[in-house]
């Protein structure tokens, strides 16, 4: 009996140390559905590893999710995992960041668009991953828009086709198109036009160059046909009142509800083509892995939880459940995801679009910079500077405020 | 003479009149002028208000309609066969008629008229306007407050108000007092290097503040979201400039008769400067209902949160339920109306009293 009870002991206790329970937090700035499917997929985790708990601490929106970063690295003791835009980490992060290469298996690397990868690399080592991304994309009223336009050329003929003042007051009753100043309008176009941000050391900004004026040129003449506002635009699509306007994916669901209040019928599509692509910037964070107040098991932890977020099915998820892109080649050619489609004909283009992207050159001042992209473009669109003017005061402003020059 | 008397004094009676009505029609004119200012500048402060309300009653397409909809309404839908569909006015051959939409399809609809359903009518739906009829929708209260665990946000908000409310008071009294009616070396520098510390932004001590909280393990507790905000440099402020006002002969008064300061503070200061005290009663409690940033920062679990984070929950990044944060945030502004409607006399007398603006 006594030596039964010893037995019991020591089974109990090795099967206790076994299950030692590890806890990590991870810091996001998820909301709304975004979060419940990252819920999801958390419980999900933690049923198939009951020896790790993750706790999942929402910190507001992104920038506040950034200054309670900022604090808790420098009082010693941040997360052991968060969401990262790539120029928090060039700025503040990179050497309390743990490197991950090596622990993220080699098929996985190789089944993500290496211009996606990138934006986790700094300095040559990998040290996040690419977690909630999206592009823009082309969203457009399948009643009045028969065939999406394939061309800046054809956007632009479309639009003004569309726009329509009915009761000749001079105000259109329906605009072709619809048009949000932000950088990522300026530089998608600029980077379809050819464009390079900067020169090859990154010390100067050359987006005063052919391509820079093409795109603001073209934005100019679309701004002339479109319902110009710094709102989101999925309120005046989704009433009929915007034929046509391109906007991030990650907008799907508000976009699904507009429409179906104001009865719009709707679809997306891969971005017009410029003169040279048309790929779209790659928005979205990523996830990395503090080395910095983290003990070796919950680094190990947190490492297993990146890996499950990656695995086919909690990809598969994250994408149908938020209108993030997919974008492991594995999972986009699945059958599971080829029969998403054909239930929901808008990720189609999505899933395109996804390989036809490319991210911002790295820089801890991008932040700022993307800040004077933005300026520019409004300061053209609302008539205050000429695209020469802007171009070449954007250029001044980033070389000498931020590129040091 | 007496004649010339007269005609002058008529000129003057005359003269007088006129002034007096000059002045009494420049008086209602100039009053005339400044309701007119008064009710512009009530509307503009009126009209945010009553876009929250009214869009606390709205779909989301409604609520970012451009331009405005003020009053929501809803399509009307009728039964045909068995379904429910939207009900459209349509001119048709010179006669307005109301059909209800079947299907739609490439900027065509095939239309029905709902008492006649074999009639079918293929039209351009741009020719269609749709019938709708007034309708605030309670519901998105509802939707709103459960999309995040409200009723725990409620309550903490206004325990944290309460408890920061009052421990800001108390303190300010003790430290005001101080430095309005006690002489000690180096007063008035230490009262300036106070009201310099209001020159520092919040923001910029928020990274060592969290140090100190994290250091001394407060990190997601109530103690830090309530000790530091019991002093206010503000509040001393205030109180100092309303217990100025209050004559020094009184304290002389009361110290003949053998009363010491701290009963001198509590049965007479105290209750002279009610007003002063529910104004900075009211400027935290609402400081402290809106505070945001410093919670979602000290804090980790969603149990210690309060209203403004639980707002947050209705912006994405690509969008935001206006109609749902519309209907959080008329639940968030409520108590705060109550308490300013029930308090106003005192606020305004506070704020008049002591010169804020």
């Amino acid at each position: 009996m006594k030596r039964l009870a010893v037995v019991l002991a020591v089974v109990v206790g090795v099967g206790a140390l076994g299950l030692a329970q590890v806890e990590i937090e991870f810091w996001h700035a998820m909301r709304g559905g975004h979060l419940e499917t990252l819920e999801r997929i958390t419980a999900r985790f933690m049923e198939e590893n009951p020896d790790i708990t993750v706790t999942l601490v929402g910190k507001g929106g992104y920038g506040d999710l950034n200054t309670a970063l900022i604090a808790a690295v420098a009082a010693g003791d941040p997360p052991t995992m968060a969401q990262f835009y790539e120029d928090w980490v060039a700025a503040a992060y990179k050497d309390a960041l743990m490197p991950l290469d090596g622990l993220i298996p080699e098929d996985v690397l190789a089944d993500i668009p290496e211009a996606l990868l990138r934006t986790g690399i700094f300095d040559g080592v990998l040290l996040t991953i690419p977690f909630n991304k999206s592009t823009l994309i082309l969203f457009y009223n399948t009643d009045l828009v028969a065939e999406p336009p394939k061309t800046w050329e054809e956007l632009l003929e479309l639009a003004r086709a569309l726009t329509v003042d009915e009761d000749g007051d001079g105000t259109p009753d329906r605009f072709g198109f619809g048009l949000r100043p932000y950088a990522e309008m300026f530089t998608t176009f600029f980077w379809q036009a050819g464009g390079q941000f900067y020169n090859e050391d990154m010390t100067e900004c050359t987006i005063n160059s052919e391509a820079g004026l093409r795109a603001l040129n073209f934005l100019l003449e679309l701004k002339a046909t479109s319902l110009y506002q710094s709102g989101y635009l999925s309120g005046p699509f989704g009433s009929g009142l915007v034929a046509m306007y391109i906007g991030s994916v990650a907008g799907i669901p508000y976009v699904a509800r507009a429409a179906e209040t104001g009865g719009v019928s709707w679809n997306t599509a891969v971005l017009p083509k410029g003169p040279v692509n048309n790929d779209s910037v790659y928005m979205g964070t990523n996830v990395g892995v503090f080395a910095l107040g983290s003990s070796e098991e919950e680094r190990a932890a947190a490492v297993k939880y990146i890996n499950f977020l990656l695995s086919p099915w909690a990809h598969l998820e994250w994408a149908k459940g938020t209108g993030y892109i997919p974008f492991r080649h594995s999972v986009i050619t699945s059958p599971e995801w080829q029969a998403y489609m054909e239930e929901d004909p808008t990720r189609v283009a999505v899933t395109e679009q996804a390989f036809h992207g490319f991210g911002y050159p790295i820089h801890p001042e991008s932040y700022s910079i993307r800040g004077v992209w933005g300026d520019m473009l409004e300061y053209v669109l609302l008539g205050e500077m000429t695209p020469e003017e802007a171009l070449e005061w954007a250029v001044e402003v980033i070389n000498t405020e931020y590129l040091g020059g | 003479m007496p004649a010339n008397t007269s005609g002058r004094d008529r000129r003057r009676e005359k003269s007088r009149r006129l002034r007096r009505h000059f002045y009494r029609y420049y008086r209602w004119a100039w009053r005339g002028v400044l309701y007119v200012i008064i009710a512009a500048s009530l509307a503009i402060m009126l009209l945010p208000f009553a876009w929250m309300l009214s869009t606390s009653g709205k779909t989301l397409g409604e609520a970012m309609r451009i331009p405005p909809v003020w009053i929501p309404r809803e399509q009307v839908k009728v039964e045909v066969a068995g379904q429910q569909l939207p009900l459209y006015r349509v001119e048709l051959e010179g006669e307005t008629r109301e059909l209800a939409l079947l299907e739609r399809a490439r900027g065509l609809g095939v239309f029905v008229d709902p008492h006649q359903p074999e009639q079918r009518f293929e039209l351009p739906l741009e020719v269609a306007r749709p019938v709708r009829r007034i309708r605030f929708r309670w519901e998105n209260f509802v939707v709103a407050w459960n999309m995040a665990p409200f009723d725990r946000y409620f309550l903490n908000s206004f325990f944290l108000a309460v408890t920061t409310a009052l421990g800001g008071v108390i303190t300010s009294i003790f430290a005001a007092f101080a430095f309005a009616k006690m002489n000690f070396w180096g007063k008035n520098w230490l009262f300036y290097l106070l009201i310099g510390t209001m020159m520092i932004p919040g923001q910029m001590l928020l990274v060592p503040n969290y140090i100190t909280i994290k250091q001394i393990g407060w990190y997601n507790t109530y103690q830090a979201l309530i000790i530091p905000w019991i002093a206010t440099v503000f509040g001393i402020f205030l109180l100092r400039q309303f217990f100025r006002t209050i004559p020094d002969e009184l304290w002389d008064s009361a110290q003949i008769d053998g009363c010491s300061r701290f009963r001198f503070l509590w049965q007479f200061v105290v209750p002279l400067s009610r007003p002063a005290l529910v104004t900075l009663f009211l400027f935290r409690f609402i400081g402290s209902w809106n505070a945001f940033l410093w919670v979602l920062i000290m804090t980790r679990d969603d149990a210690l949160r309060t209203v403004p984070v639980g707002l947050f929950t209705f912006s994405g990044e690509a969008g935001t339920d206006y109609h749902l944060l519309m209907a959080a945030a008329t639940m968030a502004m409520a108590p705060l109306v109550l308490l300013f409607l029930v308090a106003q006399r005192q606020f305004i007398q506070g704020v008049a009293r002591t010169g804020l603006k």
